[in-house]
Order: C-alpha cells, then structure tokens, then sequence
C-alpha cells in the first residue's frame, strides 16, 4: 500500500511538472520578412540575386570603410519579393530586426531593394535623421538610383546611391572622414526652407528623448505562454532590466524615417 | 512509516516552493505592470508627437500650393479646422478620438494634394517633391509610432488579464487599454509615380 501511495504521488508530481513546464500556446509568429544570414564585415545581401558579384564586392569594401571610419552601419539589402507587405513596412521591420547601426548611436542606414515591386527604400536610422531627412533621401533616390533602375542598370544604381549617401554623411558638421575610392561629384543639394530645418531639429529632439525605451520592446515577445514561463518572467522584471540584441549589427533603431520610390 | 514521512516532506516542500514562486512573482507582475504602462504612456505620446510634426509640415504644403491657384478659399479653412480638432483630441487622450481627428485631418490634405495635382509645373517642382517627401516620411513614422504603441499595449493587456497580473490589476486599478486602429482613410498620399 505504501509503494502504491508513493508511486501515485511521484506521477502526481511528475503530471504537474509536465503541466507548468509546457508552453500554453507557442509563439507563432510566421515572419514574412526574409533576413539575410548576417556575416562578419558583409553589408551587402543580394536576396533577390540580381546584382553583380563584382559590384558587390566593390560596394561592400565602401561600406566595410564607412564602418571603420564612422561607426555607420550602411546596409544594401535585396529581396525576391516584398510578400504583399508595403516596401515602408518590410524595411523599417527588417531594419529594426537586424538592428543595423551602432545601439547607443542608432547610427544605420538601410538600402532596401525589390525589383519584382520595382521598389526601393532609404530606411534612416533615428541617429541619422537630422542628416539624412526625409526630403534628402527623397532626392538621392531620385538622382542616383530611379535613372539608372529604369534601364535596369540596378549595379549602377546602388553604387551610385551608396556613393551619394556617404558624401552626404561625410559632408555634414557631425561626421568628419574621407573614404578612398569614391566619386565625391556624387551629392544633392540642400534647399529645404529654414523654418522645417527648425522644425525637423526640434521633433528630431523630442523623438530621441521619447524613444529610449520603445525600441528594446519593438523586437521581441518573450519565451513562451507555460506558466512557468510567465512566472519566471515576471520574476526577473523585479530588476527591471532592459533586454539586449544579439546579432552581429549594433541594435541600432528605426522610426520611420526615409523615403521610396 | 518512514516511507510516508518522506513523501510528506517532499510535498511540504514544493508546496513551499511553489508558493515562494507564486508570491515573488506577484511582486515582479506588479513591477511589470508599472513599467509597461510607463512604456505605454511614453508610447503614446511618441504618436502625438509625430501627429503633430505632420500636422507642422502643412502650413509649407499650403503656402506652396496656394502660389498656384487662387480660388480654392473652403480647403485652406477646412484644413486649418482639422489641425485644431487634431490638436483638441490630444486631450482626450483617447486612440479612437485621436485616430478620427487625425485621419479627417489626412481626407482633408488628401483634398488639396488633389488641387494640386492639375497643376504639373507645381507638382514637378523640388520644394513640392522635397515636402511630399517629408509629409510621406511623417506619415510613415506616425504608422509605426503607432504600431509600437499596438504592442506595448497589448503586452500590458494580456498582463493585466492573465494570471496573477488580473488580481493585481483590480487590486490597484490598472485598466486594459485601447489600440489605435488601422487609418482607413489614406495609406498613402497620392503621389506622382516617378517609377517608369
């Protein structure tokens, strides 16, 4: 009798162990945002395998350069497809993901590329904004990479833009290098009236005071829905600490700002 | 004997333990809840914020536009009564009212890009391409203001409905949230496709 009782309570224990343990739901989160497997000193992922392996390399030594110069972490991304989602919504999430640019500095830029939506993107970094607004994004595209996209020059048109984008980096007050082997003919004007200057400053303020936080909960979920999950969770938030980011990009931040075509 | 004595102590002890668990975890749920609201509120005012920096960006649109046509009076007032019910429903703080106020204010801008699209010599101009662009990227950062905010509120909501976090809640009045719905108004501004 007593080895029954025994046996009984351990399955007893042992069904209960089982029932904290097991995930409740698992998170399902069916990405349809297509991430490159991310290698050291490599910013250039052709996905969508349509540029030049030539080119690339040649694109990827400026971007290796910008790094080590500047801290910048300057991506050019391609993809086969944008899967229904807006080129707006895959960029700033897969920016965000990859966590491109430099965490403290939210120093990235993303180049984003589809040929088949016959779309592309200038995803800024918060950190870049003030020197690559909206409007000179805007105007960059338009110069350097919508010309040579509509004769399907597409090695052309990133090479032309990534040049574009670095000598306007490198022409603001904050940034002070010079990188070998580009073409410094390649920038834009600033004409943007003195009253948005103002206002783009002072919003851009306000949006680095507010943002701190938001950015460590745009990534992820947590571990799982079983109680014991959730009970550790809440646990470990008696020290509230913020979460980190893996990967080999920086965890650098994305609000939104850019501009496609 | 011995045997039974054994077995009680052990399920003396994870009684024990799984009570300690349970009430540490009370403590973190009641942190969490605190932070995530904070989170929230920072959040919220993240969306007004980029509200207002788009709302900022229209007096330029306008002035720009109106360079061009002279008879078009009712838009120029429409738009500026939009701007201030935006700013109104801020006070409210509530996402439906602030998703309307903002959205009448976007049907209303979407009106005059209309305008402007008869006149090709504005819309081909730079000061025009640069402000779609800036009005574009404040649209885009209100979309995504929005979303982290969607998800900071639902992570809040669920610990406010599970378990322990539900009695915490009713015990300290921490209430469930609303979301901000899609705009339905406009996606996107209608903009001269530069694509081939």
């Amino acid at each position: 009798m007593h080895k029954l009782k025994k046996i009984f309570v351990i399955a007893a224990l042992v069904v209960a162990l089982i029932v904290i343990f097991t995930p409740l739901n698992s998170l399902a989160d069916s990405s349809k945002i297509k991430l490159p497997d991310v290698k050291k000193d490599t910013f250039i992922y052709d996905q969508g395998e349509f540029l030049n392996d030539d080119e690339e390399r040649k694109v990827n030594e400026l971007l290796v350069k910008l790094e080590k110069a500047s801290t910048i972490e300057f991506a050019v991304i391609t993809i086969p497809s944008l899967n229904d989602l807006t080129i707006e919504e895959y960029a700033n999430k897969m920016a965000n993901e990859l966590g491109i640019g430099k965490k403290e500095k939210n120093n990235g830029v993303l180049l984003l590329i589809s040929k088949t939506d016959n779309k592309v993107r200038l995803e800024i970094g918060n950190g870049l904004q003030g020197i690559l607004t909206d409007s000179i994004s805007g105007r960059i595209l338009d110069n350097y990479f919508v010309p040579y996209r509509e004769n399907n020059e597409y090695d052309k048109a990133v090479s032309q833009t990534v040049q574009a984008v670095i000598n306007r980096i490198a022409s603001s007050e904050e940034y002070d290098f010079s990188i070998d082997g580009i073409d410094e003919s390649l920038v834009v004007d600033d004409d943007i009236s003195g009253t948005t200057v103002f206002i783009i400053i002072l919003v851009l303020v306000l949006i680095a005071v507010v943002l701190e936080g938001a950015t460590g909960y745009y990534l992820g979920n947590g571990f799982g829905d079983g109680i014991i999950f959730m009970l550790l969770e809440d646990i470990s938030d008696i020290s509230s600490s913020g979460g980190g980011s893996g990967g080999h990009f920086g965890g650098g931040g994305f609000s939104g700002g850019g501009a496609s075509r | 004997m011995r045997n039974s004595k054994g077995v009680v102590g052990i399920i003396l002890i994870v009684i024990v333990a799984i009570l300690a668990i349970f009430g540490l975890s009370c403590v973190g749920t009641y942190n969490s809840l605190v932070n995530l609201e904070e989170d929230v509120n920072k959040a919220s005012a993240e969306v007004q914020n980029q509200m207002q920096r788009r709302a900022e960006l229209i007096p330029d649109l306008v002035a720009t536009v109106k360079n061009y046509t002279k008879h078009e009076e009712k838009i120029y007032e429409d738009i500026a009564n939009a701007r201030a019910a935006l700013t109104e429903s801020f006070k409210t703080g509530n996402p439906s009212e602030i998703s309307e106020a903002n959205s009448q204010l976007t049907t209303k801008v979407n009106s005059l890009l209309a305008i402007a699209e008869n006149y090709p010599t504005l819309t081909a101009g730079e000061q025009y391409t640069s402000l779609m662009d800036q009005l574009e990227g404040s649209v885009n950062r209100i979309t995504v203001a929005r979303g982290n905010y969607n998800d900071l509120v639902a992570k809040y909501n669920k610990k406010v409905r599970n378990f322990p976090g539900s009695i915490l809640a009713s015990m300290f009045g921490f209430e469930q949230l609303e979301q901000y719905k899609a705009d339905e108004s406009a996606n996107k501004i209608n903009m001269v496709d530069f694509g081939d």
